[in-house]
Parts: C-alpha cells; sequence; structure tokens
C-alpha cells in the first residue's frame, strides 16, 4: 500500500526529471554560438547560401525552438535520439554500436573496485588504527585523488611502454586479427590496463563507505549490546556486515548510472571506440544530436539507475517509506 | 585541402597540408609551362616480394566514405587507396596520370581532353566508363563538393563523352590551373552506377550502401570499418595497374599523437600517420627498424592583422610587431629545428610563383622598441607599454587548438612581451576558431598554418578582396586586379610576373606575416618498401599500391603461389567478441549482486 | 545526537572563532586531518610566496629546452625552455585559485538552495529538489566540457562554469542538515519568540548545519582541481596560465623522454587533492556518533 503509492510517486518524479533534462540539453546545445549547419557542409554551405537552405531545411534547423524541442521529446518517444550529421547514422544505432566496449570497461572495473573495495574495506576496518589499515587508507586516498587520465597515462607509460608487458593501445590487435576464442582473449589482453586503471580510480569509494560503516556499525548501541550478551567479535562482525553491505551497494547501481560517462577520458587515453570517445568527439565536431543523444542516454541511465536504489532502499528500510508518507 | 580554407590543428592535418603544398608546387610548376601534356605510360606493378599486411598508424576517423562531398583529412589517405582520380600528383607535385592516361589542354587552357585506361573495373566488377568520370564532375557541380570553387564550376560549360573511354572538359574562360586542382583533392571517381539513382536525393543520401561500403577502382577494396577503431583494406586483384604486392591494409585509428607514437614504436604499426612532437624525431630515428625521411612542404605558418582594428590599421604597428618576432626562435623551439624560416609573400617551395625579392621585416627589437615610443606607447613600471590615455597595450592572439599553434603562440606572446606588448592568448576548438576568426572577424591577431598551393591562384581564395579566408579584411584594388587578371592569363610568363608584382604589394601592406615553412615527417619501418615519396613520377600521393614487404615470399619465375594471410576480420566477429566478453562480466555482476540480495534478505528475517 | 549537537551550537553561542578553533583543533588529532593540513600548508604557502622566491621567471624561455632535473632547474625545463619547478610553484596558485573558487561558488549556490529547501519545505523543497536532481543527473564534467568547447578556454569562464556544474552535492547535503536542525528545541523557542525566519537561518539554522556542507566544500575544491586538469588534458585549459592541469597538457606528447614536465605537477596535484580530502574527510568524520560514545561513556 504505502510502497506502491512510494513507487509511483518517485516515477512520475523520474519522469519529468528526464523531460526537463531533455529540455535544458536542448537549449544548452541549441544556444552555442556557430551555425550547426556550417559543421555539416563545412565551407560549401558559406559558399553557397542556397546550399545552405537546402541543407537547413532538410535537418530541420530552420524551425522555431519549441517546434524542435517538441518533435525532438516525440521522437525520443519513440525510440529515436536523432541523425548524426557526420556518420550519417541514426544516433542511437551510434551509441549501441559502441556500448559493448563501454560497459565491459565500466561494469568490468566497477565489479572489481566492489569486490576489492569491500574486501579492504572489511580487513581495514577490523585492523582499525593498525599500520597495515593506515596504509590501506592513505593508498586508497592517494588513489581517489588521481585523476583518471594521469594514472591511465603513467600505467600506460610503465606497463606499455617501458615493461611491454601490455599493448599500448586499441581494442585489437589489427596487425595479426584473431577469430573466435583468441578475439576474446585479445580483447581482454588489451583491456587489463583500463580496466585496472578504473578499478583503481573507482575502488576508493567503495572502500571508504564500507569501512567508514563498519568502523560506525561496530560502536553503535547493538554492538555493545551484543557484546554485551556475549557474543564473540566475528559474529558481531557478521552482522555489521549485513548493515555495511547496503551503501556500497547503492552506490554500485548509483556509479553504473554513469557507467557511460565514467570511462571517457581513459577510453581517449587507450583509443578505445566507445561512448565516451564518442561523446568527446561530437564536442569537439559540434555534432549536436550525437552530443544531445549521449546526455539523454547518460541522464537515463542515472535517473533509471537512482530510481531502483530509491526503491530498493524503501522495499528493506520500512523507516523511509513511512516517513516519507506522514 | 581543408588548408586552404581552414587548418585543423592535427598532426596528420599538418602533414596532408605539407604534401598537398609539395604537390601543388610541383604542379603549379609543370603546369603553368606546357600546354599540351607529355605524359608517362603507367607502369604497371611488378612485385620482388609478395605477402605482407600493412598497418599504417592513422589520427582520425572518416567523417563519411564519400570523398568529394565535403572536407575530410582522415578520409583522404583511405580514399586514396579505395579510390582513383583522373590524374594525380606525385611527391614532386608532378602530374602523373591515373586513370585518364593521356590529355590535351587547348591552346587558351579552357577545353581539356582526356582518354581513359580501357582495362578498368570497380570492386564488385562493373566496367569503368568515361559516364563515371561525367557523373562525378558534374555532381562537384550539383551538390557543391568540396572543388566546387576550386574547379571554378560556375565556369564549367560541359563534361562531354564522345565514348566510353574520352572526356571532354568545357570551361567559358582560359583555367591554366585546372589539372593542378583536379589531381589534388577531392576529385576521386565516383561509381556512377551505385550513386547515379532517381531514389537518392544527392551523393550524400543516407540510404546510399556506398557510402559506408564504399566501392571503387583503386588498389585496394574496402572490407569493413569499426568506428573509433579501424579501418581494413585489402588487395584489388583486378587493379587495372597489376595486383599489388600486399595483401592487406589496415588503418588504426589513434588520435592521441603519443599514444599513436608509442604503438608506433612498440611495433603496433608499420607507417605512422599521425604527427609526432618533433622534439621525439631524432630518438624515432634511431630506433631500430625505423626510419624517418623528411621533406620541406609549402605550408606555412602565418599571423593575420585584423585591420579592421583601429591599433593595427596602422602599418607601423604592424611593423613593430614583425619586428619583435624572433622567427628563428619559433622554428628551433616550437618546430625543434625542422622547419625553416618563411620567406617571402609566398612559400618558395612553388618556385615560378615565388618572389624572391620580397623581404620579410627581420627581427630587430629595437626597432619595434622605436615603432612603439614612436606611436607614443610608453612603457610602464611593469614593462608593458601603455598609450597617453593610460590603456595598457594588449591584443588578443586567437589560433586554434593543437601543440604547435599553441607552442608558436606562447613564444610569440615572450617576444611581444619584451617589447612591452602585453598578448592574450585565445585557443579555440577548431570549428569555434573559424567562426569567430573567420566569419565573424572577431580578433585582433589570429594564425593559421595552410597550404597556398597548388597554384598562385590560391592567393585570391586567401588573400583576395572579399575572400572567405581574408580575415585581415585585407582590400587593395590593384592587389584584387592582378590577382583577377592572373587567374585567367594563358601565359605562363605573364602570370608569374603578376603575382610577383602582386606579392611586392602585399610586402608592403603586410596584412599577413608569414612565420614559419614546414616540414614533412614520413615515419616508417625499414621492411617495408615502394613508398610514394621513394617513386617520383610513379606512385601518387598517399597512395600505398606498390607498397612491398621484405619479409615476403619472394616471387621467382617459375612459382607463382602466393601466400595470403587472409583472414579478414569481419565486423561481427569484433562485435561478437566483445560483446560475449561484456556479457560474461554482466553475468558475473548478476550473481554478485543475487549473493548480496539473498544475505540483505537474511538479514531481514 | 542531540546533546553533541547541542554542546556544538551552545560553544557557537560563545563564538564562531572559538568552535573553529574547536574544529582545527580536532582535526590536528586525527592523523589523517594533520597530514592533510601539512599538505596545504606547504603547497599553499609555496604559492602564496611564490613572487618572493629565488625562482626564474615562469613565461621566461631563455633556458635549454627539455633539460631533465639539474641543479640549475630542480624540476628540469619544457619543450619551450620554461622551468618547470617555477611553473609547477605558480601553478599551484593558478590551481588553488581554480579550486577554491569554484568550490566557492558551488558552495555558495548549493548552501542558500538547500537552506531554502530544507527549511521551508513544502512546494519550494519540492522544486528545489528536482531542481537539484537535474543538475545532479546532467554529467558535469561533459556539460562544462561541452561548453568551454564553444565559448573558449578562459579561466575564469572555467572557474564559474566548474562551480556551476557541481553545487548540487552541497545543496543536497545542507538540506538534510537543515531539515535536522530546524527541529531543535532553541529554533522553535526563537520561532515561538517572534524572530524572524530570516534571523533564525542566519543566527541558528545555518551556522548549525553548515558543517558537514563546509566538509563537502573542501573536497569540492579538490574536485574542481581535477576537471581543471581534465578540461586541460583534453586540450581546452587556459594557454594563459599554467595551471597543473595545463603543465600536465603541455608535457604530454613528450612523456616517453621528458617525464618530468608531467611528473611534477602530477605529483603536486595529487598531493594538493589528497591533502583536501584528507582535510574534508577529517570534518565530516568529527560528525559521526564516535564523538557520541565518547560524550556518553
Amino acid at each position: 500500500m504505502g510502497l506502491e503509492k512510494y513507487i509511483a510517486e518517485r516515477i512520475i518524479q523520474a519522469f519529468f526529471v528526464i523531460i526537463a533534462v531533455i529540455i535544458i540539453n536542448f537549449i544548452i546545445v541549441s544556444a552555442a554560438p556557430g551555425d550547426p549547419i556550417q559543421f555539416i557542409a563545412g565551407d560549401i554551405a558559406i559558399n553557397s547560401p542556397e546550399f545552405a537552405t537546402y541543407l537547413r531545411h532538410k535537418w530541420g534547423l530552420d524551425r522555431p525552438l519549441y517546434e524542435r524541442i517538441f518533435t525532438y521529446i516525440f521522437n525520443i518517444f519513440q525510440g529515436d535520439l536523432g541523425y548524426s550529421y557526420r556518420y550519417l547514422q541514426p544516433v542511437s544505432q551510434l551509441i549501441l554500436e559502441r556500448l559493448p566496449v563501454t560497459l565491459l570497461l565500466m561494469i568490468t572495473s566497477n565489479v572489481l573496485a566492489f569486490i576489492i573495495g569491500i574486501l579492504l574495506g572489511l580487513y581495514s576496518a577490523r585492523k582499525n588504527g593498525s599500520f597495515v589499515d593506515t596504509s590501506i587508507t592513505s593508498l586508497n586516498f592517494l588513489f581517489w585523488s588521481t585523476p583518471s587520465f594521469l594514472l591511465g597515462i603513467i600505467l600506460m607509460m610503465i606497463f606499455g611502454v617501458n615493461l611491454k608487458i601490455f599493448p599500448v593501445a586499441g581494442l585489437i590487435d589489427v596487425r595479426n586479427p584473431k577469430e573466435g576464442f583468441w578475439l576474446y582473449l585479445d580483447i581482454v589482453y588489451h583491456s587489463v590496463l583500463p580496466i585496472i586503471t578504473l578499478t583503481l580510480i573507482t575502488m576508493p569509494l567503495y572502500f571508504k563507505v564500507v569501512r567508514d560503516t563498519v568502523i560506525q556499525q561496530s560502536v553503535e548501541e547493538y554492538a555493545y549490546m551484543y557484546r554485551a550478551i556475549g557474543f564473540n567479535e566475528s559474529k558481531i562482525y557478521k552482522k555489521v556486515f549485513r548493515n555495511a553491505i547496503l551503501p556500497p551497494v547503492t552506490l554500485f547501481a548509483i556509479h553504473i548510472g554513469f557507467a557511460v560517462a565514467g570511462a571517457a577520458l581513459i577510453e581517449n587515453v587507450f583509443g578505445w571506440p566507445g561512448v565516451g570517445r564518442l561523446l568527446l568527439d561530437a564536442i569537439s565536431a559540434r555534432d549536436y544530436p550525437i552530443i544531445m543523444g549521449i546526455y539523454l542516454f547518460i541522464s537515463i541511465t542515472v535517473v533509471l539507475a537512482n530510481l531502483i536504489v530509491d526503491i530498493l532502499y524503501a522495499y528493506l528500510d520500512p523507516r523511509i517509506r513511512l516517513q516519507k508518507i506522514s | 585541402m581543408i588548408k586552404l580554407i581552414k587548418i585543423p590543428s592535427n598532426y596528420l592535418s599538418k602533414l596532408v597540408t605539407i604534401i598537398m603544398i609539395i604537390l601543388f608546387i610541383s604542379i603549379i610548376f609543370t603546369v603553368s609551362h606546357v600546354n599540351a601534356q607529355s605524359q608517362e605510360a603507367i607502369s604497371t606493378i611488378s612485385c620482388q616480394y609478395k605477402g605482407g599486411s600493412l598497418v599504417v598508424i592513422h589520427w582520425g576517423d572518416p567523417k563519411s566514405f564519400n570523398p568529394d562531398s565535403q572536407v575530410d583529412d582522415a578520409l583522404f589517405i583511405i580514399a586514396s587507396q579505395i579510390f582513383n582520380k583522373l590524374i594525380n600528383l606525385d611527391v614532386n607535385y608532378n602530374i602523373i596520370p591515373e586513370l585518364a592516361t593521356s590529355w590535351e589542354v587547348s591552346a587558351n587552357a579552357s577545353i581539356f581532353t582526356f582518354h581513359l585506361a580501357h582495362n578498368v573495373t570497380w570492386h564488385d566488377g562493373y566496367p569503368f566508363t568515361s559516364k563515371d568520370v561525367r557523373y562525378t564532375l558534374e555532381s562537384i557541380k550539383n551538390y557543391k563538393g568540396v572543388m566546387y570553387g576550386f574547379l571554378k564550376m560556375d565556369s564549367l560549360v560541359s563534361v562531354q563523352t564522345p565514348d566510353n573511354y574520352t572526356i571532354v572538359v568545357k570551361y567559358s574562360q582560359p583555367f591554366p590551373a585546372f589539372l593542378g586542382f583536379l589531381a589534388w583533392y577531392g576529385t576521386f571517381i565516383l561509381p556512377e552506377h551505385i550513386f547515379n539513382k532517381t531514389q537518392y536525393k544527392d551523393w550524400m543520401d543516407p540510404s546510399i550502401p556506398a557510402l559506408t561500403k564504399p566501392i571503387g577502382t583503386g588498389p585496394f577494396k574496402f572490407v569493413e570499418y569499426v568506428k573509433g577503431s579501424h579501418v581494413v583494406l585489402e588487395a584489388n586483384n583486378d587493379y587495372f595497374k597489376g595486383k599489388p604486392c600486399i595483401n592487406r591494409v589496415t588503418f588504426q585509428i589513434i588520435p592521441d599523437p603519443t599514444a599513436a607514437l608509442q604503438a608506433f614504436l612498440a611495433g603496433q604499426g608499420d607507417l605512422l600517420n599521425n604527427r609526432p612532437p618533433t622534439t621525439e624525431i631524432p630518438k624515432i630515428n634511431s630506433t631500430p627498424g625505423v626510419i624517418v625521411q623528411m621533406r620541406p612542404v609549402p605550408s606555412r605558418w602565418y599571423i593575420a592583422y585584423n585591420l579592421l582594428n583601429p591599433l593595427l590599421s596602422n602599418l607601423k604597428m604592424r611593423l613593430a610587431i614583425a619586428y619583435a618576432i624572433n622567427r628563428t626562435e619559433l622554428v628551433q623551439k616550437a618546430e625543434s629545428g625542422y622547419g625553416f624560416v618563411a620567406r617571402g609573400m609566398y612559400p618558395p617551395a612553388i618556385q615560378w610563383a615565388f618572389n624572391p625579392n620580397v623581404i620579410l621585416p627581420e627581427y630587430n627589437p629595437a626597432k619595434a622598441d622605436a615603432l612603439l615610443d614612436e606611436l607614443g606607447y610608453k612603457k610602464g613600471s611593469d614593462g608593458y607599454r601603455y598609450a597617453p590615455d593610460g590603456t595598457k597595450l594588449t591584443l588578443r592572439f586567437t589560433i586554434f587548438q593543437g601543440a604547435e599553434a599553441e607552442a608558436i603562440a606562447t613564444i610569440i606572446k615572450e617576444q611581444l612581451r619584451k617589447v612591452g606588448i602585453d598578448v592574450k592568448v585565445e585557443v579555440l576548438e577548431i570549428a569555434a576558431w573559424e567562426n569567430k576568426v573567420v566569419k565573424q572577424r572577431d580578433f585582433d591577431l589570429a594564425m593559421l598554418d595552410g597550404f597556398q598551393g597548388p597554384d598562385p591562384d590560391n592567393m585570391r581564395s586567401r588573400f583576395g578582396p572579399g575572400a572567405y579566408l581574408n580575415m585581415a579584411n585585407y582590400s587593395n584594388p590593384v592587389f584584387g586586379d592582378l590577382l583577377n587578371k592572373a587567374a585567367s592569363e594563358p601565359d605562363p610568363q605573364k602570370r608569374k610576373e603578376l603575382y610577383w608584382k602582386a606579392q611586392e604589394i602585399m610586402a608592403n601592406d603586410l596584412p599577413y606575416l608569414p612565420l614559419v615553412d614546414l616540414v614533412a615527417f614520413f615515419i616508417y619501418r625499414t621492411e617495408w618498401h615502394g613508398f610514394y615519396w621513394q617513386l617520383p613520377g610513379i606512385a601518387g600521393l598517399n597512395v600505398l599500391e606498390r607498397v612491398w614487404w621484405e619479409k615476403g615470399t619472394p616471387v621467382t619465375t617459375t612459382t607463382i603461389s602466393i601466400p595470403t594471410q587472409s583472414t579478414s576480420v569481419t565486423p561481427s566477429q569484433v562485435q561478437q567478441g566483445i560483446s560475449t566478453t561484456m556479457i560474461i562480466a554482466v553475468v558475473g555482476v548478476i550473481i554478485i549482486v543475487a549473493i548480496i540480495l539473498l544475505i540483505i534478505r537474511r538479514r531481514g528475517s | 545526537m542531540a546533546k553533541t549537537k547541542v554542546i556544538t551550537i551552545m560553544s557557537k553561542k560563545i563564538g564562531i572563532f572559538s568552535n573553529i578553533l574547536n574544529i582545527i583543533q580536532n582535526i590536528i588529532n586525527d592523523k589523517y586531518g594533520f597530514t592533510g593540513l601539512v599538505i596545504l600548508a606547504v603547497i599553499s604557502g609555496l604559492g602564496i610566496l611564490a613572487p618572493y622566491l629565488p625562482i626564474p621567471d615562469y613565461n621566461s624561455i631563455e633556458f635549454p629546452r627539455l633539460m631533465p632535473p639539474s641543479e640549475q632547474h630542480i624540476f628540469g625545463t619544457d619543450y619551450l625552455g620554461r622551468d618547470i619547478i617555477s611553473r609547477t610553484i605558480w601553478g599551484a596558485r593558478i590551481s588553488l585559485s581554480v579550486g577554491i573558487v569554484a568550490a566557492g561558488i558551488a558552495s555558495i549556490i548549493g548552501i542558500i538552495l538547500g537552506t531554502i529547501a530544507g527549511y521551508y519545505g513544502g512546494l519550494l523543497d519540492n522544486i528545489i529538489s528536482r531542481f537539484t536532481d537535474i543538475f545532479l543527473v546532467i554529467p558535469g564534467f561533459f556539460l562544462a566540457l561541452t561548453i568551454v568547447a564553444i565559448y573558449g578556454s578562459n579561466l575564469y569562464l572555467i572557474m564559474i562554469i566548474i562551480g556551476l556544474t557541481t553545487w548540487p552535492a552541497t545543496a543536497r547535503i545542507m538540506r538534510a542538515q537543515v531539515m535536522q536542525v530546524k527541529e531543535f528545541l532553541y529554533v522553535e523557542a526563537a520561532k515561538a519568540l517572534g524572530t524572524s525566519n530570516l534571523r533564525i537561518l542566519i543566527k541558528y539554522v545555518i551556522p548549525g548545519a553548515i558543517q558537514p556542507a563546509i566538509a563537502n566544500t573542501i573536497l569540492q575544491i579538490g574536485n574542481a582541481i581535477i576537471i581543471e586538469a581534465g578540461l586541460s588534458y583534453l586540450g581546452l585549459g587556459d594557454p594563459n596560465f599554467p595551471s597543473w592541469g595545463r603543465i600536465i597538457y603541455e608535457g604530454q606528447p613528450y612523456i616517453a623522454s621528458a617525464w618530468w614536465i608531467t611528473l611534477f605537477p602530477g605529483i603536486f596535484l595529487v598531493l594538493t587533492v589528497l591533502g583536501l580530502s584528507f582535510i574534508g574527510d577529517s570534518l565530516n568524520r568529527m560528525l559521526t556518533p564516535k564523538i557520541k560514545v565518547s560524550t556518553k561513556i
């Protein structure tokens, strides 16, 4: 009863947020100086005003702003995210083509960061205050403070160029393209450095949350109570773990929402053809349909991720949904 | 091509620019002196070794596979393998035959007749005829192709096909530079039987299959293109000049110059088509198995003074700035010595048109100081000059993104600081730069590079009154007149005199200040041979048709067997590979999440 | 919880000053916070004193190019012949300024919006929260990137844009805190006495709720520095100023041979953000129930 109402509320809110994001995106991008026609047609448009008019009409750029926004939103609900001037392909197709690459990087690194972060967090929390704890925590802070591209460049230089353990850049070895099983292996081989970079950057997030929660929980009242009752430390620890697991899971879900954007700089450094790279290229080339399409895509995934997290929380924690209703 | 109009700051574009310029220089040289062209017979490809798969480290993704419809520098080298032009330029900018084996030019240079090769087929087997050439030229006119202006399509009277292997192009006026432009850019011959269908609106209609899977007549056929990753081509066994010696050409797309260089040095590529920082050149050259060759090219960096700006409309101010700039330092620091101080108002590489008597202001900071004092700007305590009314002498220096441009701009900023001028460097991404500087003319000083070939007629598009690229707003009617006359002057000697005079005038007015003449690098592995720069008179610019690999199978007179490494990776395989790996990862995630939820569920009970 | 807050707020009545001292004392006691303060003090000290230090002109291109670290040039020189240690130290001024201004802008917007949403609740809260959600959902880095790519890489523009895209986090935190603080007895009391809302906000609510927001702002400084570095890496930094991101960008083509150009500003950047993270984290942890434990037993 209360739960359904809460979920319905949140879904409606999410819907409006998405619409608002679309409109804001559209306005910002359209308000940019420079005639987008120029980026399509180059200097031909300059030399020939008739051609420019023809193109403008073709891409519907001569219509008023509100009409274009409306058409755009209408199209989105039909799955049409627009058409790229440069690639001559639908934006949705371009995104879907590159999505597997980005997801490979982001999901793998997030999962690894999740697991390693949590394990380290638990371990570190247990040894709270010790030298080991301080070292691991400081190291995590260090990775957190490093820009992703800088870490990527450093790893590329050390392992790719100097030690020659891993390939420097690219998705596959184009010189000797492999097939079947060896192809997967080749991709995995090329993905090691980017994934390690992303994992190291993301891991501190989970580490910190888990460690802090565990430390906090273990000094909560119920932990003292358990101790007073006589439970031994490790049993208490298990209960603490169960409480502590929720925040990182929430974080994970939210982070996945940003999956697409997160890997962009890494894709640039290592030359991987993912969605992030597509976005960066599109920004350089003023390919507005792609830019808007990807922003929209990111926004929708983030909103959905947030929605799922909120619902999950509400389901698991009765306090929240009761509070919302009162 | 784009160099003529705007110059993207990529390293590759510089390379292409440089190459272009070199080409044009020779074209100009040849075109203007001869009325009836002599042609060398096209030599067929003969191989000492067969086999091999060449990997080119390339700087960017092509925009589409129509090389004539828009400026697409990343496509150019790829298109040069898939398509042919009628005529091409070799490394010395001499015109060499391609699809046209011979040609004649009328005495007044307004009618051009080409005789086409007979045994040419498209990659899909269809025969090549004059219809294809006609379609291409007419499309450039009708759909406003890249070369519309340069090929003077406004004055094109007709393109006739008296028979399947003859093409006659008629202009309404003399057009001495026609052959040079035709051999240059955006003139690849397209397959009429694919493009010319009534259901297509134009040659960029998205439903044309050839836009994503191009069909050409060139030495290599299109296999696949994975966006952002690579383009694969394989040898065309029916190529009209003979079968290429190598089996495959792959362009691996790595935009970042550092990553590209590292990938190349690590052995991932054989030819580096992404200009590295000039400081790395000695290191690259000393890498075993790698060679760096260089050629001076007629591409130059130059400054544009915005003549509409009251400060800069005064010639003394422009001279002062010119005297303050040490161009030798620019070459040493920004190009690591791989370059030349610019001479004259037109690149010396185009020898006949270059007027060596025109001298640019030499580095002389004392003169600069004197002029600035004269103009009433006194040096303040902070070292910068102030006008009598107290305003600081500040100029915006607007450039586009790119390591080279930024380096030059930073050095100039320092050099002008020494004489008390405050320079604010404004870096814009190339499209924004073009919009602000070229279109809106909203700048004080701007800088760009670019070749000014193939023909000095290019000066009209760059510096002529009312020209799109004339961002300085230079309008000297005498200058404009000279350029107009020279454009349609069939007599080469008279043309030369007109252009020489124009350069004198421009040097006196100094609306633009040339800085540095550039050098092109050819970086490749020594086990590969047959590159176009090694085959003047035979191989066209960028064309890899004659490349061979010394580790291939030697060709003896008896055996004809050719080893083929013909595992071509189809798009579906790569996609599959990624998808499968991803699916495994996703499954792993789901399992983990399920476990966690189970734990949570237990805790709840 | 309530007890701790009352103690803190009581001491605020004594004076914001002593409260700040209290906080700083707590930070110093915490080993991470202390480390962070030391790092920050050293680096910002270097930055502030930059004009007086015996280092060469950071713009001068007089020196030999691409020299490895040596006695004359402790961090070496770059491809134009500029001294790296000088640029790095001046870079501290630039990068820290960008960070502080951007985080400051984000902070002010976030605090104002968060306070209004948390205090007044209802429709106002709804609207502001939706607004915050929208901005949280738009990928801030790319938005900043697009705007800078279009309008040009001006340092001031970059500061403002980063500020305008990173305020949501602070807003959310502030809102949550304000929602708690407004329930406190003394606030109710002030209301009953007829004090105007504005006075209540300024005197009681904001000071009571602001600590986590301040902690977040400090973290945002680090975040802003990283965002600026990211923009510079893509070539969109302001070339007139040697921010650390800009120096890294300039050194990147030479990284295989002249690694020092990228490494040293990189180290400074990471250390600075590390220091800020330590301090911000320390502030955050001061508010956790660990304090509760110590007051209880």
